[in-house]
């Protein structure tokens, strides 16, 4: 009688460590705060607010922008719609599939190399610097003709930094990933620093993410955004 | 003529590799100058954590130093679009029209208070494009009661 209760007990014990080990690698829906600040080549910087949320089964990308205008920004796997007090004012080509998006890549555990292994890239060179792991990146040969080198450092299996280059091998854009936040074996980069060099001048770009939640149950009308017709 | 060769294939070699080093420096950079090139926002940053449903349009009156955000962020391509009252027309004009005929024939007065509650509704509640509206409806409503009243007297 005792063995059986044990038994009972330990299948009890391995099924709840089970799904809750499950439940933990499952991360499905990403929402945040965003402050993007940009500088502005010969002119001042300018600053947009809001939220983000993404759910990977839907592979929308939908920013709810608070400042400077209030709009809701969708990017879908073919288009990005501005919409504006429940209007689309403008479409526009996406030219950046929403799986290579920081969101996707982070709920897929896939951050660290950058999605470069999906997307037409070959690891070439892999050395290690200053507790940085640095990996080369070529394009796979139909793509050589359009596409650069691109060095990713990662810091303890974490993406740290990413050089973009062009083909005469010159830097085109450098982002740094920060401040990492942890939720249940969840990591994202709440500071994101992009620099863009443009006619031997340097762009900047500084995004930060607060108030990160995962999984949440609440707000599926901005997870499965309907585009209004 | 030999050495000259390979003088030649060491610089082109060279070069090839000086183009870019692949080390730690690589991904350094200047976190003071990121913070400087931003400083100017930090007011305006301290503005909107106190008041985080402001739009440019309700910061406009308090630090109008930002007002060229108005012109500078803009993500559609296309330009400004001013979404207002029904039909994409204008918040001002939509007003003015119903407001100006509706004091003419005195008995629609009412028209131009309910064009500036339809563009209220219209436009999420948008302040700025409501106080248009109201501008419209203001400037409809006198020109209408003179043009009634020149008619009327002539």
């Amino acid at each position: 009688m005792n063995r059986k209760y044990y038994f009972v007990l330990f299948a009890l014990v391995i099924l709840l460590l089970q799904k809750y080990s499950v439940e933990a690698q499952d991360f499905y829906r990403f929402k945040a705060d965003y402050t993007i600040k940009l500088s502005n080549k010969g002119n001042k910087p300018v600053m947009k607010k809001g939220t983000v949320f993404y759910d990977k089964n839907v592979k929308k990308i939908v920013i709810k922008n608070g400042f400077p205008l209030k709009e809701n920004i969708i990017h879908s796997d073919t288009s990005i719609y501005f919409i504006r007090v429940g209007r689309v004012i403008n479409r526009t080509t996406n030219f950046l599939p929403v799986e290579f998006s920081v969101f996707h890549l982070a709920l897929n555990g896939n951050l660290a190399n950058y999605g470069l292994d999906k997307a037409g890239y070959i690891l070439n060179d892999v050395s290690r610097d200053k507790g940085l792991v640095i990996a080369s990146w070529l394009p796979e040969n139909n793509f050589k003709e359009n596409l650069g080198k691109i060095i990713i450092a990662t810091k303890g299996k974490e993406l740290y930094s990413i050089v973009y280059l062009n083909k005469k091998e010159e830097i085109i854009s450098k982002h740094i990933f920060h401040k990492y936040m942890y939720d249940k074996g969840f990591s994202f980069p709440t500071e994101i620093v992009r620099i863009y060099y443009v006619d031997q001048e340097e762009l900047y770009e500084l995004t930060t993410y607060r108030n990160i939640k995962i999984n949440e149950t609440g707000n599926n009308e901005y997870y499965n955004y309907r585009i209004p017709e | 003529m030999k050495k000259i060769f390979i003088l030649v294939l060491f610089f082109v070699f060279t070069n090839k590799i000086s183009a870019i080093t692949i080390n730690a420096e690589l991904f350094e950079y200047d976190e003071e100058k990121v913070e400087a090139a931003f400083a100017d926002l930090d007011e305006l940053e301290n503005l909107l954590e106190t008041n985080p449903e402001w739009t440019i349009a309700d910061v406009a009156f308090r630090l109008p130093q930002y007002n060229y955000m108005l012109e500078n962020v803009n993500p559609a391509p296309l330009g400004f679009t001013n979404i207002s009252a029904p039909g994409n027309i204008p918040s001002f004009w939509w007003a003015f029209s119903f407001s100006i005929v509706g004091s003419y024939f005195i008995y629609s007065a009412v028209a131009g208070p309910i064009a500036v509650t339809i563009v209220y509704f219209n436009t999420d509640k948008d302040k700025a494009e409501t106080k248009k509206a109201i501008y419209g409806c203001l400037t409809g409503t006198v020109l209408g009661l003179g043009i009634r009243y020149l008619v009327s007297n002539l």
